[in-house]
């Protein structure tokens, strides 16, 4: 992730725009940074972060926003399809893979971390507190083909899928609002097994 | 939407609406992770510690279930939306959270109000203490949860956070000094 970081006054700002009375102590104007990055599927969105250093241990806050108004990313769905129904996605090609990495970085599932891999192997080592792993929502696996159907607005896409601690080999569904589902699925390994063989369910 | 991202934020802009932080489910939360807690000496003890000192908690909705003290008396634990179906994790945050609050009642205060700027020795051997202190409060809840439930979630959580080794020295109970010397080591090594 290209983070930019807000200078003081633009920090100080933002802070003052996301804090709310009922929960004031979250942001400390004096011990926060706030940084931003672009989305390439949010034409007049971006990514922001704010980060109290106030104490141990330091926390962010992650909100989209374009500059005036921002939507706090709770773990839900919520903020995203909000942005999705009233500002617009836009899905190609070359965007569907990184707004799929988004959804699942900020929309928490019940069962655990869900996150696109690189490749099957990458099962075996991947460390879920890697924040640097986790914000490269451009990470695309190898061989990815993504299928646009036009008669129903929804996108296909064949991935190796980090899911419940194990490896599935998985297909995505992305609706034209935005929303992403498992629709098809076929476990390869658990955490630990070996994670180098893959099938194809078709 | 400026090209600059420099020039991304107008201050001059009406901007602003309401956001809501609080958890819609913070009572229900705090009182199964306050459950979960009890069922072990650690928990029960801390519990105590949050209850006497009446030390306030709330719980804020976040993408990752973490803890913090903002403002060094009130409890801020903060959890996905909804939450999820297991809150062991969630209680674990709360347990920490309380330590750190005992902390500050115990003396262990930074005097650098961020981070960013602690310089002072005193400071730094303040947070040293702090952190592992912390790390090794997770250790004996992981420990007493295991030996209660059998469930190795805890366990497997304070590993993959990165303190597979200094679990093993909790678990074989080594000194706080040689603890530290492991965490130091740990730091180093990034």
């Amino acid at each position: 992730m290209m983070w930019h970081r807000l200078d003081r006054d633009k920090t100080l700002d933002m802070i003052n725009s996301v804090k709310s009375s009922g929960a004031a102590a979250l942001f400390s104007p004096i011990t926060s940074e706030a940084k931003c990055a672009r989305l390439p599927f949010y034409p007049n969105h971006l990514f922001y972060r704010v980060t109290n250093y106030a104490t141990m241990p330091v926390f962010s806050m992650d909100f989209i926003g374009d500059g005036e108004k921002f939507f706090y990313i709770d773990g839900s769905e919520k903020p995203i399809t909000t942005i999705n129904q009233q500002y617009g996605l836009v899905l190609n090609e070359n965007t569907i893979i990184p707004y799929i990495n988004f959804y699942f970085y900020c929309v928490r599932h019940e069962d655990g971390d869900i996150m696109v891999l690189k490749t099957p192997a990458e099962a075996a080592e991947i460390d879920m507190y890697d924040e640097e792993r986790r914000e490269d929502f451009n990470a695309v696996p190898a061989g990815t083909i993504v299928h646009h159907d036009t008669t129903n607005d929804s996108f296909y896409v064949d991935v190796p899928l980090y899911y419940g601690g194990g490896l599935l080999e998985a297909r995505l569904t992305v609706r034209g609002n935005g929303h992403v589902s498992i629709t098809a699925q076929k476990t390869v390994a658990s955490r630990g097994e070996d994670a180098t063989r893959t099938t194809m369910f078709y | 939407m400026p090209e600059n991202l420099h020039d991304t934020f107008d201050a001059s802009k009406e901007r602003g609406f309401g956001l809501e932080y609080a958890h819609p489910q913070n009572d229900t939360i705090l009182s199964e992770c306050k459950k979960i807690l009890w069922r072990v000496p650690t928990g029960q003890r801390l519990l105590n510690v949050m209850s006497q000192n009446n030390i306030p908690a709330m719980v804020v909705s976040n993408r990752e279930i973490n803890y913090n003290v903002p403002d060094l008396k009130t409890v801020h634990i903060f959890c996905p939306k909804p939450a999820p179906k297991d809150l062991t994790i969630v209680a674990l945050a709360l347990a920490l959270g309380i330590r750190d609050v005992e902390h500050g009642m115990l003396g262990y205060r930074l005097k650098a109000k961020n981070l960013n700027e602690i310089i002072s020795q005193e400071d730094s051997d303040i947070l040293l203490s702090k952190t592992l202190d912390i790390i090794v409060t997770m250790c004996k809840i992981a420990e007493e949860f295991h030996d209660e439930t059998g469930d190795t979630k805890l366990i497997d959580y304070v590993q993959n956070l990165g303190h597979r080794e200094l679990y093993k020295a909790f678990k074989d109970r080594k000194n706080l000094q040689e603890l530290e010397e492991i965490f130091k080591r740990s730091l180093a090594e990034g």
